[in-house]
């Protein structure tokens, strides 16, 4: 049920039944009963399910634990739910003897985990006057919305629209804007997510066969170039979809993506722009205790900066290994913190020797945007090498295109320097087009534009029967 | 109002539609504000929009009408596009109507995107020569990924007189003009550099023999021949070359060894090329194959083609081999309108042409269509009766001048683990129709070489069955070929169908 299609008809689904009932208590009943349908269409049978029951069954009793005695039982509960989900997640370093030995379905865990978290340490600051009931905390980590892949909501936020009868009406504008961003995100995830994963499989492949070398830099700088447009389209359009089945429901979820790939560096990126609640997640409940610990345990200005760089390695460390269980992700983690932090020292250096007021002029400068947005695409296209493939595929990749690697990647420097310096133009000439033309022709344009999407997006699906890629982010 | 006619109301109400700032000018004051004047612009926007669809809709509908292509569909899009346009035009107001013209040009762009896409992710051949490049990959060859009309090119731009290999069934109804007379070819054009097919990785070409046969030069005049094999592709070696060409093969034991076999022939275009070249041959022993997956298909072709039955009758003869002069005349302009006509195709106008024409995406829908609502089509009844037939005639035909026949019955590598689209339930069916075919070749007077038992049907022993056959539809490799013809020599001896010493008539 996860596929992009089946979901946005539950989607309609839902909102059809929920608007079909007009009391609030109906309408809370609709949405459980959404919840639990969309869950157990995972499972393959009830053994399946009882790994994840378990945990939210287990997760909800620690976090009532927690809100009785806030002091004594929050570290054990916290590892306790944390090694639970290491073990249940199998990672590579969970000795596979202690393994559960049967076939059980974990769709969604890292997500539950997140918003768990976020009750128990908020819990046990005492931010939760009143008790959570069951259900809430259910709807809330096991919504069917933001089950599989997101976006992660704060419990504040999700609490506002729990009650049906705080729910916006669903006006006709509403109901137009939520449809348009479902089918952007249909479009996204079953047109060019899929035109990009079958353009890089065939650069791929060319890049891989036996033949000169040179007729290999093109397809396999392609081949590396497109993965990370895959993914943005694949993750990014599920969100749309997400997005626009919480907004019928009268649900304002917390948006994801803002534009990545315009991003001028690498902290911007991932602090920003990509994954963004995620970002947000780790910045609150891992960056900021670890930088104020830190800095409290040894407090000394001078070496504040050499914390920060640890902090953020630390926190961008962890997004990496949150990816997969296998040594892949450790060293996806170890290179994004890396990352971050070079990029870090370079801002603490770089605003020392020139200062604040020439650093500032020099993050204006036209140029060296470019120049920075082509590097930081070129060093999220060199990462993502170990989030798509494993190391036997890293090599021989490596092996077939070895003699020109360096070419390579100053072509996927250059190119992406000066493509997306142009597309960055023509975007914000559309943004002032936009605002100095009239609401009637804007409107028009995107009503041209989803029609147009909609028609593809049928089209590929049914006419072409080519299915829509899996999504990535559901294996989280 | 009451005073004017009905027509003068339409008139008024489609110029009111087209050009409403004229009206404006006419009955209100001129428009004073910017929104209005957006939206008078927005108005005749989508007027403009909606006729155009309503004209193009109809241009659409008379072309397809007068190009006799007026499938139900197309007839039934143009009703949609024209009544909900005209529907808007003149039945509802500004929002609907601009909301209905962006609308329609959304699905406009959509659909020539889809027709975009069509033509870049749904390239007929591209699941099959992904197969075929990872199998010319892990053979160490490197794929020529070029079409035959490509290499055609290729080699007559460098001056070499090459040509496609001839398949006699697709001109089963229309046959070649010679002279005043229709001609149904057996054989391509005489002593033609072929460019066959590529199952390898790499084009297997062959120069024919001089009636246009895959044999060695100068094969015909060596009379009595020791052994004809005729059939299908398999006849004619495809996709292997010459070394391994089953001709070749088989020539290390009956060096006059002759092919009249040709890609696509079923039973009645065998018979026909027994009929038409082997009296001038007669070879002691014909081989006849009988391919198990293709043959009851092709045969189900050549039913309905009056002039392959006319085989069935001992006194028919087109007469070809004393027409070899003019059949190469003939089939050279076949091949060469052939070539034009793939070269026009390929061509940026003619591209230009599909692509406005929305053919991909027409032929998408049409596949769409016809596999939901057009009843399921049967495999077709193998017509035994006629084959029998066909058999009889052949071995007659040999008998006049003392030679024999055996039905070879040659399997298709989807019976074996390890071929493609294997499965126990498709081998126990094919096993079926290869019963029908043994019994009645036996019954026919016809010997039985059976090679079905000739590769490793289970087992571990099946594993080695990837040296014999392609992971994916296909002829056999080169050493399949080998297998075959050891099998069948070794068949021929055993059964005594070759006699040195026969005596022929």
């Amino acid at each position: 049920m996860s596929e992009p299609l089946p979901f946005a008809g539950l989607g309609l689904l839902v909102a059809a039944v929920y608007y079909s009932v007009k009391s609030p208590a109906w309408r809370r009943g609709v949405l459980l009963l959404a919840n639990v349908a969309f869950l157990t269409t995972f499972f393959p049978g009830w053994r399946t399910s009882l790994p994840l029951a378990a945990f939210l069954i287990g997760s909800y009793a620690g976090l009532c634990v927690i809100r009785q005695y806030p002091r004594a039982s929050f570290l054990p509960v916290l590892s306790a739910t944390l090694t639970v989900f290491v073990w249940l997640k199998k990672y590579a370093f969970v000795p596979a003897g202690i393994r559960l030995h049967f076939v059980y379905v974990t769709v969604g865990l890292s997500y539950i985990l997140f918003r768990v978290l976020h009750l128990m340490i908020d819990a046990a600051a005492g931010s939760f006057a009143k008790r959570i009931s069951a259900v809430s905390f259910f709807n809330y980590t096991a919504g069917f919305t933001t089950l599989v892949s997101g976006p992660i909501q704060q419990f504040g936020d999700w609490l506002k629209t729990e009650n049906p009868a705080a729910r916006p009406p669903l006006t006709r504008a509403r109901a137009w804007e939520a449809l348009a961003r479902m089918i952007q995100g249909l479009f996204k995830t079953n047109v060019l997510a899929l035109l990009f994963s079958t353009i890089q499989s065939r650069m791929l492949d060319a890049a891989l066969t036996p033949g000169p070398v040179n007729q290999k830099i093109f397809p396999g700088a392609l081949a590396l170039v497109l993965y990370p447009f895959f993914i943005y389209c694949n993750f990014s359009g599920y969100i749309d979809i997400v997005i626009g089945i919480g907004e019928l429901l009268g649900m304002t979820l917390p948006e994801n993506f803002d534009r990545p790939f315009s991003s001028d560096n690498i902290m911007d990126f991932w602090g920003s722009r990509w994954h963004i609640t995620l970002s947000h997640w780790l910045r609150a409940y891992v960056y900021n205790p670890l930088l104020v610990g830190l800095m409290r345990r040894f407090p000394s200005q001078s070496v504040e900066p050499i914390w920060a760089v640890l902090a953020f390695f630390i926190t961008f460390f962890l997004i990496g290994v949150w990816h997969g269980q296998t040594t892949e992700f450790i060293f996806y983690g170890f290179l994004l913190g890396l990352g971050v932090s070079v990029n870090k020292i370079f801002q603490i250096v770089i605003t020392k020797r020139l200062g604040r007021k020439r650093y500032g002029a020099l993050c204006k400068n036209g140029l060296y945007i470019a120049l920075s947005r082509g590097l930081t695409f070129s060093w999220v296209t060199f990462t993502t090498i170990w989030f798509w493939a494993d190391w036997q595929q890293i090599r021989n990749l490596t092996s077939a295109l070895a003699p020109r690697l360096v070419p390579i990647w100053i072509l996927i420097f250059v190119v992406s320097t000066i493509a997306l310096a142009l597309w960055e133009a023509v975007y914000q000439a559309a943004e002032t087009m936009a605002v100095n033309t009239p609401p009637v022709c804007s409107r028009c344009l995107k009503v041209v534009l989803v029609s147009a999407a909609l028609t593809i997006t049928i089209s590929v699906g049914i006419l072409m029967n080519q299915p829509a890629p899996d999504i990535v982010y559901k294996a989280f | 109002v009451d005073d004017l006619r009905r027509s003068d109301i339409l008139f008024i109400r489609l110029n009111n539609c087209l050009f409403p700032q004229y009206l404006y000018r006419m009955t209100l004051p001129v428009p004073s504000s910017s929104r209005e004047i957006v939206y008078t612009a927005a108005q005749t926007a989508a007027n403009v929009i909606l006729v155009a669809i309503v004209l193009a809709a109809a241009a659409l509908g008379a072309y397809s009408w007068m190009h006799a292509q007026s499938h139900l569909l197309l007839r039934l899009a143009v009703v949609l596009i024209v009544s909900a346009s005209v529907g808007l035009l003149f039945r509802f107001g500004l929002v609907v109507r601009v909301l209905g013209a962006s609308v329609f040009l959304g699905l406009g762009l959509g659909v020539y995107t889809v027709e975009g896409l069509s033509i870049a992710l749904t390239d007929p051949d591209r699941p099959a020569l992904h197969a075929m490049e990872e199998a010319a990959k892990k053979d160490g060859i490197i794929f020529d990924d070029r079409t035959r009309l490509e290499v055609l090119a290729e080699l007559r731009s460098r001056g070499v007189a090459a040509w496609p290999p001839f398949y006699p069934y697709l001109l089963l109804n229309s046959p070649l003009r010679i002279g005043d007379e229709e001609v149904l070819p057996l054989g391509s054009l005489g002593n033609a550099r072929t460019v066959c097919c590529n199952e390898s990785g790499r084009y297997v070409t062959y120069t024919t023999d001089e009636h246009g046969f895959r044999n060695p030069p100068n094969s015909w005049p060596n009379i009595p021949a020791d052994v004809a094999i005729a059939g299908a592709s398999s006849a004619a070696s495809e996709c292997v070359g010459d070394s391994d060409s089953l001709v070749t093969l088989l020539r290390a034991r009956y060096p006059r060894t002759i092919s009249v076999g040709a890609g696509g022939n079923g039973p009645l275009l065998e018979l026909a090329s027994i009929r038409e070249y082997l009296p001038a041959a007669k070879p002691k022993l014909i081989l006849w194959l009988f391919g198990e997956v293709h043959t009851p298909e092709y045969l189900e072709g050549e039913a309905n083609s009056p002039l392959a039955l006319r085989y069935l009758d001992p006194a028919f003869l087109q007469g070809l081999l004393s027409k070899q002069k003019q059949i190469d005349r003939a089939v050279a302009s076949y091949f060469d309108q052939g070539i034009k006509a793939g070269e026009a195709v390929r061509r940026p106008a003619h591209r230009a042409g599909e692509f406005v024409e929305l053919t991909e995406t027409r032929m998408l829908m049409y596949y769409f269509v016809s596999a939901r609502f057009t009843p399921h089509k049967q495999q077709p009844e193998f017509d035994t009766g006629l084959y029998e037939r066909a058999l009889r005639e052949g071995v007659k035909t040999a008998g006049q001048w003392g030679g024999a026949v055996a039905v070879v019955f040659w399997p298709d590598s989807s019976r074996y683990p390890g071929g493609p689209g294997y499965s126990p339930e498709n081998t126990l069916r094919l096993n079926s129709v290869r019963d029908t075919i043994l019994k009645i070749a036996a019954k026919s007077g016809a010997a039985v070489i059976d090679l079905s038992h000739s590769f490793p049907e289970a087992g571990d022993a099946a594993l080695s069955n990837v040296r014999f056959f392609y992971p994916f539809p296909a002829h056999f490799k080169p050493a399949g070929y080998r297998v075959a013809a050891d099998e069948i020599t070794a068949a021929v001896s055993r059964l005594g169908l070759y006699k040195e010493s026969a005596e022929i008539k």
